[in-house]
């Protein structure tokens, strides 16, 4: 039998059907919707309902209120079941922020997955790919990269955009990293960055509905738990802390988590180098 | 030169998957290039600059997955046609199968897991020296869940992996938790600062359980299996894990668990201790270790670690367990009402060897009368028969007299139920005391296998358990906890508190 042990708090009511299956994840749409019902080893998100075990018909979701069917049986949720995924709030201390990101960066370069765009902190790794299609992959998205980072935000995002392998590009990924950096200081810096966000958003949308849905979630500042795990560590007085956050986040999908953690990364870093408006010219490193 | 290509659509693969299916595709003779992507306009860009983009390919969406492939042979097209059609249905079974596709070889599990720096073996003893020395030429480290290795194997194995920088844990290693994964029998616990390395795996799972309970976490936690540390392989492993945690910036704090080594491994061991920078908790059951903090249970010596990896008082520690000592007397006090006529011995029945040791060892100074074990420990004489109980018996249910064609207990419950019905039938039964280890690789369902059988044993016999493991694990630690409860069972949070209070109850009774 079926528990369902914790439900994301950004989960839009209606029937939803089976998109796509993995081991540890089933993603559902509903329109425009997602929600994806996944084992506690994936973890807490704000479209995540966390089961035990994972349903392995495949029947539907069906989210009214505080009932929720999966595979056609009823769950009732409480209130402690619900997590919660808009960040705290958060202190700016531009030393330690500094200090954490070096330490992150440092992991990533040694942990992130060979396929992921950790070439974009460590170049060596460009090696990792082969010459031809792939290589002319990451040769395009360093450009949206750099192009993003330069103030370029228009050509730098549609570079990027449904760029590279998998259920959701790494490009999309990254961008999603981006919006969620960009919610991270808003709150650190007590800064408006919503209209740079909005523009970002506009222009990555594209015909992917998964992406789109996560590009949405991040526009708006919900986090997955990992995300925010990084977000408060990158933030507070641990380095040990962010060195797990790190290791968690690298761990998210197969590359997923790492093309994230990228576009956050380069935007705090940004951020820092380039007095808190990450997207101008100088601010990429 | 020519480029051909496949449209498939309602499927989907992980980026990784993708890379690598491209990566074999591209290795493939006659390929120049390929690669495997989702539709999007932005893609079919990077494929128009790659030279994979074909007709084919104008009218696909972004949910439409795309195969092209350069050749250099035109005449090769419907032979690699073929093998893209083969490789994509092979994935897909891979992707929505039930989680089991199994790797007929090394070289077939690599080709899943390229980048995999680790080999778990568990295959036949006789076959797995073989595979090992394949994964250490290839230079990966080893886990090796097999037993019946030879020593000499054993021995040869762990030279080499010494010489090349690399582990070799086991054989007949049940457990280890390695950046964060839990392998073989091993619970779901934090990361943390805590580093590991336990010739014995229940030992493992007791102490990294504990901590996890106690709020801390575990950096790494390395398992040697309990020949490493006996005199013929000399503690190869065991020293090596030590130095490795000693070297790892993630350790701060280090726990060593054994059953007792070989005199000169113990002394090697200790003298790395002896120098160390950071502090070492060493419990090596039925002998000392260096240091001060000596450590009297698995269950101090987790509480230990974690109190110093939190730079807290061992002080604080011990009067804990001073404090928890006296409510378990009075705890006794109230259970030993239950015990009438000749009910006065513990029967211990243990799905781990190293509990069984332990109460052997806390319980030998405890109680009255004679004490027998099927795998004796200290002064605890040799039971001679381990179907029967005499006395007070501690039964090992993982020696190979149960578990010869039959999985391990804790798996199968079977043989262990019928056993406490048995026990709490016997007139002279006071006590049985039980670990109840959960985790993966662990029996899934026990507590609808064991609800039963405790509530009918703890109307006859006070039944007192352990449980090791986390709210984490696929069992959830509270839930067994309530269930035994809720079925008359006494339950505490370690094997040394178990057997405390078995020892309490019938050192009382005047029979």
């Amino acid at each position: 039998m079926m528990e369902l042990l914790t439900i994301g708090d950004s989960i839009v009511d209606g029937a939803y059907e089976e998109h796509s299956r993995f081991e540890q994840v089933i993603n559902y749409v509903n329109r425009d919707h997602l929600l994806s019902v996944v084992t506690a080893s994936v973890g807490d998100g704000p479209v995540n309902i966390v089961v035990r075990p994972l349903p392995a018909g495949a029947g539907g979701v069906v989210v009214a209120g505080e009932r929720v069917t999966v595979d056609g049986q009823v769950c009732e949720v409480t209130h402690e079941q619900v997590y919660r995924s808009l960040l705290d709030d958060t202190d700016w201390h531009t030393d330690i922020l500094q200090k954490n990101l070096s330490r992150f960066c440092q992991v990533f370069k040694e942990e992130a997955h060979p396929a992921s765009l950790a070439f974009l902190l460590d170049p060596k790794r460009i090696s990792a790919f082969k010459p031809g299609f792939q290589q002319k992959l990451c040769e395009q998205i360093s450009a949206g990269v750099t192009e993003l980072f330069a103030g370029q935000v228009r050509p730098g995002v549609q570079k990027l955009k449904g760029c590279g392998l998998g259920l959701t590009p790494s490009g999309d990924d990254f961008i999603i990293g981006v919006l969620l950096g960009l919610n991270a200081l808003e709150l650190g810096l007590n800064e408006d960055y919503g209209a740079v966000m909005e523009t970002i958003y506009c222009l990555a949308r594209g015909g992917n509905l998964l992406s789109n849905a996560l590009l949405t979630l991040a526009r708006n500042g919900r986090f997955y738990h990992d995300q925010k795990q990084l977000v408060e560590a990158l933030f507070g007085q641990s380095e040990a802390r962010v060195a797990h956050a790190a290791q968690a986040i690298l761990g998210h999908g197969e590359t997923s988590g790492a093309d994230t953690a990228s576009g956050l990364y380069l935007t705090l870093h940004s951020a820092i180098f380039s007095r808190h408006r990450p997207f101008c010219a100088g601010g990429h490193l | 030169m020519s480029v051909i290509g496949r449209i498939r659509q309602g499927i989907y693969f992980d980026s990784v998957t993708l890379m690598n299916m491209g990566r074999e595709l591209s290795g493939m003779e006659g390929v120049v290039d390929a690669a495997i992507v989702m539709g999007t306009h932005e893609n079919k860009a990077i494929l128009q600059a790659a030279g994979l983009l074909i007709d084919l390919f104008a009218d696909t969406s972004d949910s439409d997955l795309l195969i092209g492939v350069k050749l250099d042979d035109p005449s090769k097209e419907e032979q690699i046609l073929e093998a893209v059609d083969v490789l994509l249905s092979k994935r897909k079974e891979v992707s929505e199968g039930d989680n089991t596709f199994l790797p007929q070889s090394l070289d077939g599990a690599l080709t899943v897991l390229p980048d995999a720096n680790l080999v778990l073996i568990s295959i036949a003893g006789r076959y797995a020296a073989f595979e090992a020395q394949k994964a250490l030429d290839q230079g990966r480290h080893v886990m090796m869940f097999s037993d019946n290795v030879s020593i000499e194997d054993e021995v040869a194995l762990k030279i080499v992996a010494r010489e090349k920088g690399l582990l070799v844990m086991g054989p007949d290693c049940g457990t280890a938790i390695i950046n964060g994964v839990p392998l073989a029998f091993a619970n779901v616990v934090r990361r943390g600062k805590i580093g590991i390395v336990a010739a014995s795996g229940t030992g493992l799972q007791e102490v990294s359980c504990l901590i996890h309970n106690a709020g801390a976490g575990i950096s790494q936690a390395i398992g040697t299996g309990g020949r490493d540390v006996k005199k013929q392989v000399g503690g190869i492993m065991f020293i090596e894990g030590l130095k490795a945690l000693l070297d790892d910036a993630e350790t701060e704090t280090v726990l060593l668990v054994s059953k007792p080594p070989d005199a000169d491994v113990l002394a090697a061991v200790n003298a790395i201790v002896a120098s160390s920078s950071k502090p070492v908790v060493s419990m090596f059951l039925g002998a000392s270790g260096a240091g001060d903090n000596n450590p009297q249970s698995l269950e101090e010596a987790a509480l230990m670690s974690v109190a110093l990896a939190q730079k807290k008082s061992l002080d604080d520690v011990r009067s804990e367990l001073k404090q928890r000592d006296e409510v378990l007397l009075a705890q006794a006090e109230e259970l030993r009402n239950k015990c009438t006529g000749k009910q006065q011995y513990i029967r211990g029945l243990f799905s781990g060897g190293t509990f069984c040791t332990e109460a052997q060892l806390i319980l030998e100074d405890m109680v009255k009368g004679d004490m027998y074990a099927n795998a004796p420990a200290g002064r605890v004489q040799s039971l001679e028969d381990a179907m029967h109980s005499v006395a007070h018996t501690f039964v090992d249910l993982g020696e190979d007299e149960f578990t010869v064609g039959r999985p391990h207990p804790m798996i199968d419950y079977t043989l262990r139920n019928k056993r406490i019905a048995d026990e709490a039938d016997d007139a002279e039964t006071a006590v049985i005391l039980l670990d109840i280890v959960l985790g993966y690789g662990s029996n899934m369902n026990l507590v609808e296998e064991l609800k039963d059988v405790i509530t009918d044993a703890a109307r006859k016999v006070v039944v007192v358990c352990s449980v090791t493991g986390t709210d984490m694990d696929p069992q959830n630690r509270g839930a067994v906890i309530s269930m035994l409860r809720k079925s008359g069972a006494v339950v505490l949070p370690s094997n040394a508190a178990a057997c405390l209070l078995a020892g309490y109850v019938v050192s009382g009774l005047s029979v």
